[in-house]
């Protein structure tokens, strides 16, 4: 059935297509799905997923896709917008991991990206690939300019295409909004914890790192790091003898945070009791923001 | 008074030779050198070729370079204004970077035959085995140009990675260097039996599985000498790897000693690409058959890389006899000829040569 395909992908060319044809009727139902789904987003980081094979709920669902980003523009925030886009996208990439060969390609054509006989496009996949070591590139089959990853990796890739291209769609123009969803943003807001006062942790003595201190300030604001750059930072913390507690906290403000995955991920950080990574290993991340003539970033003084 | 003389030498040359320029030229920002710095004014732009040409014919930068980046406002500032639009990839190869032992002979400034042919060595390695073979660049977007002075640039004019931001660059140079190599997705065990890189894997795993092969053929003293003990366990070792069994000879904690073994693979490729500067999105780079101030070269762009020899076939300048006074510099080849070594020596040299001194400001013109 075609309209399960445009809801389980709702920003898909093609299901924007069938939200324009269809005169939405913003009714209580479609306002209150919509609203979950934003809440649930933003408050969970994801969105449940659901199946129905009945007409009017999928039409719903489709729609549900489109006031929801109209509640999430109204937000007016950078770190709602991300937290979003990465809910939806990991929604959608849930349906794919169990969707057929031909809709993921449907999808990925949306992207121009070609998958083929388990390999894509070397430039494709650097535009995509999570920053995760076990998708640099050096740890992938590459040859004559094609990657090679199972299914699951690829739409892992796939799910990094969608997130981006949702991000870069919000917000939209406020004036575009019907009165009707404007008038929820309140309850959305109710709903949502209270932003947290924003966390700074200070050195007992002395100063962080350089390196350090800017990925500190891009987790205030809200940017999204790579995996590498907050395995980095939470191994410096605790070299430095913070808690597990305040470094947990550091992350809540990451658009994408659970606060049980992160706990285990700080936890198992500590466990393991991993070195500091030298600053040339720093480098080679791309995290290094200044030259500061030492070998390890834990040295600065 | 030299400064006016290379100056007016550099400013025949730019007379008398077509100039490259590269593809978009209205869209990269200039920066020009002086006899003191290699870049001294930068956010220059030229709308089209006749402008850069008369630029230096009237003038004649001792450097002149070019923003692999393409811009909308190339000569906007700051930075932010110029709205980076995509960029080329180019990777820079330093001799001074293989910190060879030659160099305790002969200093940075003149790098000898022996640092010249490994640094294009490592040049044809970048090409032949990281961008062609791997990353599937067609040679007819590559071009190599010698740096003019110790090295060579290795562009990549493909429009396929032109959108690439600088993390996605990263990991090209990441790649190319052996940077971030995950052994523990290398080797995994199978009912106890130790399974690893095959020789036609594809990527880095093909490269560690024929470099570790290399490594038992020829006996290499890094290997525990059980691997080097007699031909039959070279050879079981070897056909076992190939087809991806690591397990072939008993060692114990052997994971642990084919790890720190290959750790070197890595770094070997490693230091030797220029990490910092491939991955900079507004990074400038010679201009191609432009003259290096520092040495009176051209920066050529290189045809036959094989054959090619800097010394001869990067020249600019004659044989005319000049006469200069020269503090001090080692013995140093210009096409077929050695020179010097020299301290405090007053001589006629051939012009070529003489530019060569006088650049590194290694002499004088003699009264
Ligand atoms: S030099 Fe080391 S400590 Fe300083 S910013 Fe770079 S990585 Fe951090
Ligand atoms: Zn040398």
């Amino acid at each position: 059935m075609a309209n399960q395909f445009l809801a389980h992908y709702p920003f898909t060319s093609e299901a924007k297509n069938f939200v324009a044809e269809q005169k939405i009727d913003l009714n209580y139902d479609l306002l209150e799905i919509s609203k979950a789904r934003v809440i649930s987003a933003l408050k969970d980081g994801q969105i449940p997923s659901m199946d129905t094979q009945v007409e009017e709920a999928l039409k719903l669902e489709i729609c549900s896709y489109a006031v929801s980003r109209m509640l999430v523009s109204l937000l007016k925030s950078k770190f709602y917008v991300s937290r979003y886009s990465i809910a939806e996208a990991k929604r959608a990439s849930s349906y794919l991991k169990v969707d057929s060969d031909e809709n993921l390609a449907k999808v990925t054509r949306e992207f121009n990206i070609g998958w083929n006989k388990g390999s894509m496009q070397v430039s494709d996949y650097l535009a995509y690939a999570p920053r995760a070591l076990e998708y640099k590139l050096i740890n992938k089959h590459l040859s004559n300019g094609l990657v090679s990853l199972t299914r699951n990796e690829f739409i892992r890739v796939i799910e990094e295409a969608i997130r981006k291209h949702i991000e870069s769609s919000l917000p939209i123009n406020e004036q575009a909004i019907p009165s009707q969803v404007q008038a929820l943003v309140a309850e959305v807001k109710k709903a949502l914890p209270q932003e947290t006062a924003k966390i700074t942790i200070q050195p007992q003595k002395g100063e962080y790192a350089p390196c350090i201190k800017k990925l500190l300030e891009d987790l205030k604001n809200s940017e999204n790091l790579p995996h590498i750059a907050r395995w980095s930072l939470a191994v410096y913390l605790i070299h430095k003898g913070v808690d597990v507690d305040s470094i947990v906290n550091l992350f809540k403000t990451a658009p994408d945070f659970n606060e049980k995955v992160t706990r285990y991920q700080v936890e198992y950080v500590k466990k393991r009791g991993y070195k500091m990574p030298n600053c040339s290993v720093i480098m080679s991340y791309g995290l290094c923001v200044a030259r500061c003539r030492i070998k390890n970033p834990l040295e600065f003084k | 008074m030299e400064q006016n003389y290379i100056r007016q030498k550099f400013q025949e040359y730019y007379q008398k030779n077509p100039i490259e320029w590269p593809p978009e030229v209205s869209r990269r920002e200039f920066g020009f050198g002086s006899w003191e710095k290699k870049i001294e004014s930068r956010h220059s732009r030229f709308s089209d070729y006749t402008e850069l040409k008369n630029y230096l014919v009237r003038n004649t930068p001792f450097f002149i370079s070019y923003s692999t980046a393409y811009y909308e406002f190339p000569d906007a500032r700051p930075m932010e204004r110029k709205n980076w639009l995509k960029a080329d990839l180019v990777f820079d190869l330093d001799a001074d970077q293989l910190k060879l032992s030659c160099l305790a002979t002969h200093t940075k400034d003149f790098p000898c035959d022996n640092c010249l042919e490994k640094i294009k060595l490592e040049a044809i390695k970048l090409v032949e085995e990281f961008l062609v073979t791997d990353l599937g660049f067609s040679k007819d977007d590559i071009t190599i140009n010698f740096s003019g002075n110790r090295g060579y640039h290795v562009h990549v004019f493909d429009k396929k990675i032109q959108k690439l931001n600088a993390d996605a660059r990263r990991e090209l140079i990441d790649y190319v260097c052996g940077t971030g190599l995950n052994f523990d997705s290398l080797f995994y065990l199978n009912e106890n039996r130790l399974l690893g890189p095959k020789t036609n894997d594809g990527g880095w795993s093909g490269k560690v599985a024929n470099h570790v092969i290399n490594l038992v053929r020829s006996g290499s003293p890094t290997l525990p000498a059980k691997l080097r003990k007699n031909e039959e366990i070279k050879n079981k070792v070897i056909t076992g790897i190939a087809n991806g069994n690591w397990d072939v000879v008993a060692i114990p904690k052997k994971q642990e000693l084919w790890k720190n073994l290959l750790g070197g693979v890595g770094v070997a490729l490693g230091d030797k690409i220029d990490q910092n500067v491939t991955g900079d999105v507004s990074k400038l780079i010679r201009l191609a058959n432009s003259l290096h101030g520092e040495t009176g070269l051209i920066a050529k762009i290189v045809k036959d890389i094989n054959n090619f020899d800097p010394l001869k076939h990067a020249t600019a300048f004659g044989n005319q006899e000049v006469k200069v006074e020269i503090s001090n510099a080692p013995k140093f080849r210009i096409g077929d000829q050695y020179y010097g070594p020299y301290n405090n020596n007053t001589t006629s040299l051939p012009e070529v040569a003489a530019i060569y001194l006088i650049c590194k400001k290694r002499a004088k013109l003699a009264k």
